[in-house]
């Protein structure tokens, strides 16, 4: 018969095609993980350019000594490991933590939300900050006297995650006892956004002059006040947050298949939308009640994240908090350095750094679908 | 062998939908076709069948265990389900987007067998030359092939498909009947919300005709789809050509009230 004798023929191709898209799969996972790792090293190289430049400029061979000497020094030496140590060392790791923590949490909230237009923000969250920050600089002086200023950093920063934490909590209630589908989620979010940003304006227009100066700065956003404090509370929370969102990287992908056919393949969608919407908001909670909110990271470093790694977030995740991290780093060191010994606000530099790129890239691939 | 008991299965949703008393038994090896006029509960029934959906009163039986106890990833592991309306993003990669279809099988690492299982879909729809292009960038046909490999990659006992030969041309209609007899074939229990008549007249062991909230027949699709069940269910008339000895069912014209009213256009 004809078709016996063409079978052989055509199961040898077959077999062949499937070796080649099993080898161009391994290729495309060893690409990735390539370059996470030299995203890792870039991430490095750059912290350790950051911590050189500043006011005080230090050689790299300053930096080493500094870092790895056991005994504190005297003199030119003592200078540069103070500058290292107290100043520039939390606000960088501060820098990295933040960028991070606002890159991953944009992720996953993309993810679970499915639409590309989500960052950390989106529910609220920094309206939410800003109104817990803005009280507590305007009534905090009263309620604590002269004091107030000892113990306003993490007064502050406490006022600003409890009411963060708020808006999220309305957004998990609404999913847990409406079954609410996710338009409905981010609706509530953005009108609690609208909420808080209106009682912002009311303390705005409460507060007195040097008040309302300290009120601006903090909505500002910003790492000027980063100390190792905001690094020791932060840090394992932004990265136990992250840890367990990178463990549920298989069950992110398949939400892409949309919420029945995620179901039908074994995820039990609603407690991973609970789940991941509270561990990203409190990680990116925990960083803006510190340091105000800083925009746009958390909505590009996604899409970056996206167009470099692809969609699996077992690289999508690693790969865009890297991203996030490193944009972070880069812009800090910018507003921190170009107009020395003045700052220019780091969101500033994000926007005018980040927008153009991500203007370029959209412009670059038009017809490529960015949905997420 | 596989088997599934519908014992008496009650629906509503909203106000104005139910559906009651369906009781069916299938079993590995059959190509079962749930038909019925819009809006009769067939994707309900379906999405039932795959613990999406909790029916009011009565109860599924897989291999003999109501269909509630087993979790969610044991379940998965047994049946795959194929949407009405695939909800996958667009800018989702074809490959990766069957690929997932394995997710019931692996923990973390994916093995040889999941990528030979999605090879083999991808082959079996001739999705290779699109394979690595986002799934928005596909016609409407081969996104249909992309979401229907997704439910062969899954190897599952049993496969429900709420109309795979959507937006399909003819080729491909055919061909995807090929693919699921020879799963049945394979011991594997196929079932699927069908429109079209003829496909189901073709191809079904079993016929489920849903009308008027309830199940007006059910059984071989030559005891079901007769003229008289057809009118009831439809309010059509239809013609039963003979063509080389196998019947054709023909819609020929609309009778009786209820079908929709004809305005001037």
């Amino acid at each position: 018969m004809t078709i016996s004798k063409a079978q052989p023929e055509r199961l040898k191709t077959s077999f062949e095609a499937a070796q080649e898209v099993t080898i161009s799969w391994r290729g495309l996972i060893r690409q990735r993980v390539v370059l996470l790792l030299a995203f890792v090293i870039l991430l490095l190289l750059t912290a350790g350019w950051a911590l050189t430049i500043g006011t005080v400029s230090l050689s790299w061979r300053d930096l080493l000594l500094a870092l790895f000497r056991s005994a504190p020094s005297g003199g030119a030496a003592g200078l540069a490991e103070r500058v290292i140590w107290e100043i520039r060392l939390p606000r960088i790791l501060m820098g990295v933590i933040t960028g991070s923590a606002l890159a991953g949490a944009g992720t996953v909230m993309q993810a679970t939300l499915r639409n590309p237009l989500v960052s950390p923000y989106t529910l609220g969250l920094s309206a939410g900050a800003s109104f817990g920050a803005a009280l507590a600089l305007v009534f905090g002086a009263k309620i604590f006297g002269p004091d107030f200023w000892r113990l306003g950093k993490i007064f502050i920063a406490a006022a600003a995650f409890l009411c963060a934490l708020f808006t999220v909590l309305v957004a998990l209630a609404l999913v847990k006892w409406r079954r609410a589908s996710s338009g409905a989620i981010l609706l509530a979010g953005v009108a609690l956004g609208y909420l808080f940003s209106a009682l912002v304006s009311v303390l705005k227009y409460l507060a007195k002059a040097d008040q309302l100066q300290d009120v601006v700065f903090w909505l500002m956003g910003g790492l000027w006040w980063a100390d190792w404090t905001m690094v020791i509370i932060s840090a394992p929370v932004v990265l136990v947050g992250l840890l367990i969102l990178f463990f549920r990287s298989w069950d992110l992908n398949t939400l892409a298949l949309g919420e029945d056919v995620a179901r039908s393949l074994g995820v039990d969608t609603q407690r991973l939308i609970r789940l991941t919407l509270l561990l990203a908001t409190l990680v990116a909670s925990v960083v803006i009640s510190f340091t105000g909110a800083i925009g746009f990271i958390g909505l590009i470093a996604p899409h970056v994240g996206r167009y470099l790694f692809g969609h699996d977030h077992r690289f999508l995740l690693p790969g865009a908090t890297l991203l996030g991290a490193w944009l972070l780093l880069i812009a800090d060191t910018l507003a921190r350095t170009v107009l020395s010994p003045a700052e220019i606000p780091v969101g500033v530099v994000t926007s005018f750094l980040g927008v153009p790129y991500f203007l370029y890239l959209l412009l670059k691939n038009p017809h490529r679908s960015w949905s997420i | 062998m596989t088997s599934l008991l519908l014992e008496n299965l009650f629906f509503t949703y909203g106000s104005h939908f139910s559906l009651e008393g369906v009781s069916s038994h299938w079993h590995g090896g059959q190509v079962v076709a749930i038909l019925g006029p819009n809006g009769t509960g067939k994707s309900t029934l379906l999405r039932a069948l795959t613990g999406l959906v909790t029916p009011k009163s009565g109860f599924i039986k897989l291999n003999g265990r109501d269909l509630k106890s087993y979790p969610w990833p044991e379940r998965a592991k047994r049946i795959s389900y194929l949407p009405q309306n695939d909800g996958t993003l667009p800018s989702l990669p074809v490959f990766e987007a069957i690929l997932l279809g394995r997710r019931p099988q692996f923990s973390w690492f994916l093995a040889q067998r999941d990528l030979e299982a999605t090879e083999k879909a991808i082959r079996t729809l001739e999705l290779e030359p699109y394979q690595f292009r986002p799934v928005g960038e596909l016609s409407g046909g081969e996104r249909q092939k992309v979401f229907l490999a997704r439910a062969l990659a899954q190897e599952t006992e049993v496969i429900l498909l709420d109309e795979p030969t959507n937006s399909l041309d003819p080729a491909y209609q055919l061909l995807v009947f090929e693919v699921l007899r020879q799963m049945a074939d394979g011991g594997r229990l196929v079932v699927m919300v069908l429109h079209d008549l003829n496909l189901a007249n073709q191809h079904a062991d079993m016929v489920l005709l849903l009308a008027k909230g309830r199940l007006l027949a059910a059984g071989p699709p030559g005891e079901v789809l007769t003229p008289a069940n057809l009118e009831k269910a439809y309010g059509v008339e239809v013609l039963l050509p003979s063509i080389e000895g196998k019947s054709y069912i023909v819609p020929h014209r609309r009778i009786g009230p209820g079908k929709g009213v004809l305005h001037n256009y």
